[in-house]
């Protein structure tokens, strides 16, 4: 109850016309650049912060951190329009939003989107109001061993994200991990595929390759088969989800809300992971799973409530224990230390207007987002009733600046298109690219977290089985494995009898 | 009248060769005409990042022009040194330089760019690091965690932030010059490590005084060793390096200073070193280091080159003792 009252001190500061409008601007700002592939919220919140110096460490606080949350709501839009993932936690809405806007469905799948959005940030804002301090401890439980078989599980995802083929999902996910060890390797320093390269000594952007293997392939596919365009020509009136569209989803909103919370306190890549989870939770769930991948709109609903719901939960380790767990926290953990103020254990103590101020911020921002992005569904809707062959113009243009605004270099430019021709190949062959994707951004995490596992325990796998959370999560994923054997052997036997 | 026009066209000319005849170095009175570029190649919100945040808010008021971070992370520090030695040596690009990226990778590894490939402007703060425990551990001091590890070998885990830096060196130091053995895990970065001895998966791990202090009041973590000279004000009880018997006489400076492309001509060397001289005296920049828990320490252009060089070759001498 003492966190309610508090909540509702954090309202009085938060709803001062100066910081409603500082909030008003992060949100609507955070909607354009997720909207905008490449340029992502920390590049974004890098500019911004000189700007902030000047104003009170609340305002600050309050418009960065809407940046941030607002680029959530904003980041499925151009994957549902144009297959292009605006960003790495929008990569799987590609799959059944995109289908979905080819079939005319553009409307309930953005509109779905939306509110699953505000569904999972008002849910994981209530665990940040009412259970942050047993949500750090358990983002504290997880060290490495717990990460590896977390990924490990993750990686088990690659399945689901398959259509047809699981081998050839397999092939993907497995040139994933390839291209994802591209740099400098964590432990030693030893240089891997970078062919004498600087600019491969970082590794290569997995923004870069989503847009090139989602977006630029699409294009490339769509120009040589124009007819298939038809589709878009159906009605329109039907902007947002309907009745049935609710029916089916409302589940997929309530687990997405629940796992995005959990993995999205889990320092890096929370959001990210738990986009991905929450698809391959829905399509085992379901009673339909092969239906997964053709339009359904379960399979945009959990996703983007589930990123949502990270993105808000990912403050609670940066406001109980300091640490920033992504590189937007990582920039408004910046904006903090700029005004003189440490996140960390003491800061709901000796700033509790600040702690609770930004706070409600929240709820305010994601009621404000809500009513900012129902009405644009029907604006982003219509955009696809533009001819094609000018909007693939445009399609371009936005891949090449987005792959540009990464890191202002031609060199990503190039290794998206690359990636584009790459992905129209792959395609021809029926090849999934999202568990590339998947494997790319698991497989540095899966190989840090052996590594120091292994060092932690002087060269003993043992470790993985010796720890509560990891051999739990490694059972699941035996489990996972060895069903299909075991349904097997059981039809076998009653077959014999 | 034509011979009036002819006549000013040829002092245009005249005054346009005249102005190629003019050695470049004057034009430092000129430097700067547009914004300059600090070249960050660490992540965001790490201690660079900090630092230069705050010289560049108030940069502006001594240098006459913005000054702005761009942060350039990957590889280690190599990918944002690399593209600073290759930029135009005009001094409207520079690199904040660090310990990791321009001393320890270029003299141990060969990566990177150290004083070979890039010039001193100057050095602005640097911070020492606190060896911690984990709040639970089998050890309250310094002493009894050497009498652990001695009974205990091979057992200690101890987390780092990166190789080679700061209390890694120290660890690694240990080592090769104490005989004990522990385990040392690599972590990706300073907040990464600090999570691991919160959250008990390690034994043992660095802190910033900084970092430290909040968690003070919890007794989550045990102040160990402070890897400097003299003890800190903030943690006066905290001994240190020198003062303890069982360790080796060691400072971990992780400096924080200001680089610049080989052949950036001297006068604009010059002008920026004082620029950032009057940078660090600055009000509000030393109120924000404080907070930050660093401690400033300003060297000039050539008294940092002596000092960096110095450090350089005693990481490719510890380089030799690695290979044996």
């Amino acid at each position: 109850m003492d966190a309610l009252v508090s909540l509702g001190h954090g309202f009085l500061v938060a709803i001062t016309p100066v910081n409603i409008l500082y909030g008003f601007l992060g949100a609507v700002l955070g909607t354009a650049i997720g909207v905008l592939p490449g340029l992502g919220p920390p590049a974004t919140i890098a500019i911004l912060l000189p700007i902030t110096y000047k104003i009170p460490a609340v305002s600050a606080i309050i418009m960065l951190a809407g940046i941030y949350y607002g680029a959530m709501w904003g980041g499925s839009t151009t994957s549902i329009l144009l297959n292009i993932p605006g960003e790495p936690a929008s990569v799987v809405t590609c799959l059944d939003g995109y289908k979905m806007a080819r079939q005319g469905r553009a409307g309930p799948a953005l509109g779905i989107a939306a509110m699953g959005s505000f569904f999972g940030a008002i849910v994981s804002l209530m665990g940040l109001v009412l259970i942050a301090p047993i949500l750090a401890d358990f983002a504290l439980k997880f060290g490495p061993p717990e990460y590896f078989s977390l990924v490990l599980l993750g990686l088990m995802m690659a399945i689901y994200l398959t259509e047809e083929s699981v081998i050839k999902g397999l092939i993907m996910g497995v040139l994933g991990l390839i291209l994802g060890s591209i740099g400098i390797d964590p432990a030693y320093g030893a240089e891997r595929f970078t062919f004498n390269l600087v600019r491969l000594s970082g590794g290569l952007d997995f923004v870069v390759v989503g847009m090139g293997l989602f977006g630029i392939s699409e294009v490339l596919i769509n120009l040589e088969a124009p007819e298939v365009r038809e589709v878009y020509k159906t009605s329109l009136k039907k902007l947002l989800p309907t009745r049935e569209d609710w029916r089916h989803a409302w589940a997929s909103v309530v687990r997405g809300s629940v796992l995005g919370s959990l993995i999205g306190v889990l320092p890096g890549g929370g959001a990210v992971i738990s986009s991905f989870a929450s698809y391959a939770v829905e399509k085992r769930v379901s009673k339909h799973p092969e239906r997964f991948g053709s339009g359904i709109i379960e399979g945009v609903a959990g996703p983007e409530t589930a990123n949502n719901a990270a993105a808000t939960s990912s403050f609670i380790p940066l406001l109980t224990l300091g640490i920033p767990g992504n590189l937007s926290i990582a920039m408004i953990f910046v904006a903090f230390m700029i005004h003189g103020i440490r996140p960390g254990p003491l800061l709901l103590q000796q700033h509790p207007d600040l702690f609770w101020g930004v706070i409600a911020s929240m709820f305010i921002g994601n009621v404000i987002l809500l009513a900012l992005n129902l009405p644009l569904v029907g604006f982003w809707a219509r955009l696809l009733k533009v001819p094609y062959k000018y909007l693939v113009v445009v399609i371009v243009v936005v891949c090449v600046m987005g792959a540009y605004s990464v890191n202002y270099a031609a060199f990503d430019v190039g290794a998206m298109l690359f990636f584009g021709i790459f992905g129209y190949f792959i395609r021809k062959g029926g090849f999934p690219a999202a568990p590339l994707i998947l494997a790319m951004i698991l497989g540095p995490i899966l190989e840090r977290s052996l590594q120091q596992s292994l060092m932690m325990s002087g060269g003993d796998p043992g470790i993985f089985f010796r720890r509560g959370i990891s051999i739990t999560l490694l059972s699941v994923g035996g489990l996972l494995v060895l069903k299909p054997i075991m349904l097997w052997l059981w039809k076998k036997r009653r077959g014999n009898v | 009248m034509a011979f009036q026009m002819k006549r000013f066209n040829m002092a245009i000319v005249a005054l346009f060769f005249l102005a190629l005849l003019i050695p470049q170095s004057l034009f430092a009175d000129e430097f700067p005409s547009k914004p300059v570029t600090i070249i960050v190649p660490s992540r965001a919100g790490g201690g660079h990042d900090l630092t230069f945040r705050a010289v560049t808010s108030v940069a502006a008021d001594y240098l006459g022009q913005p000054m702005v971070v761009k942060l350039m992370p990957g590889g280690r520090g190599a990918i944002g040194s690399d593209y600073v030695a290759k930029a135009k040596p005009d001094g409207y690009t520079l690199l904040g330089g660090g310990l990791g990226w321009s001393s320890a990778t270029p003299a141990i590894e060969g990566r990177s760019k150290g004083p070979d490939d890039l010039v001193s402007i100057c050095r602005i703060n640097y911070n020492s690091i606190m060896i911690v425990a984990r709040g639970d551990a089998p050890f309250k001091n310094f002493k009894e965690l050497m009498a652990w590890i001695k009974a205990n070998p091979g057992e200690l885990i101890i987390g780092t932030g990166s190789r080679y830096i700061q209390d890694d060196f120290f660890w690694r130091k240990m080592m090769n010059e104490k005989g004990i053995s522990v385990k040392i895990v690599p972590y990706q970065g300073g907040g990464a490590q600090f999570t691991a001895v919160l959250g008990g998966h390690s034994d043992v791990g660095g802190a910033l005084v900084a970092m430290y202090l909040p968690f003070k009041p919890t007794g989550k973590l045990i102040p160990m060793l402070w890897l400097d000279k003299e003890r800190h004000p903030l943690i006066p009880d905290v001994p240190t390096s020198f003062e303890e018997e069982e360790g080796v006489d060691f400072v971990s400076r992780m400096w924080r200073g200001v680089l610049a492309p080989k052949g950036t001509p001297r006068p604009i060397v010059d002008k920026l070193g004082v620029v950032f001289k009057k940078i660090t005296d600055d009000t509000s920049f030393k109120r924000m280091m404080k907070r930050y828990g660093d401690s400033i320490d300003y060297l000039g252009p050539d008294e940092f080159a002596k000092v960096w060089r110095a450090e350089y070759e005693d990481f490719k001498a510890f380089a030799k003792t690695l290979k044996k």
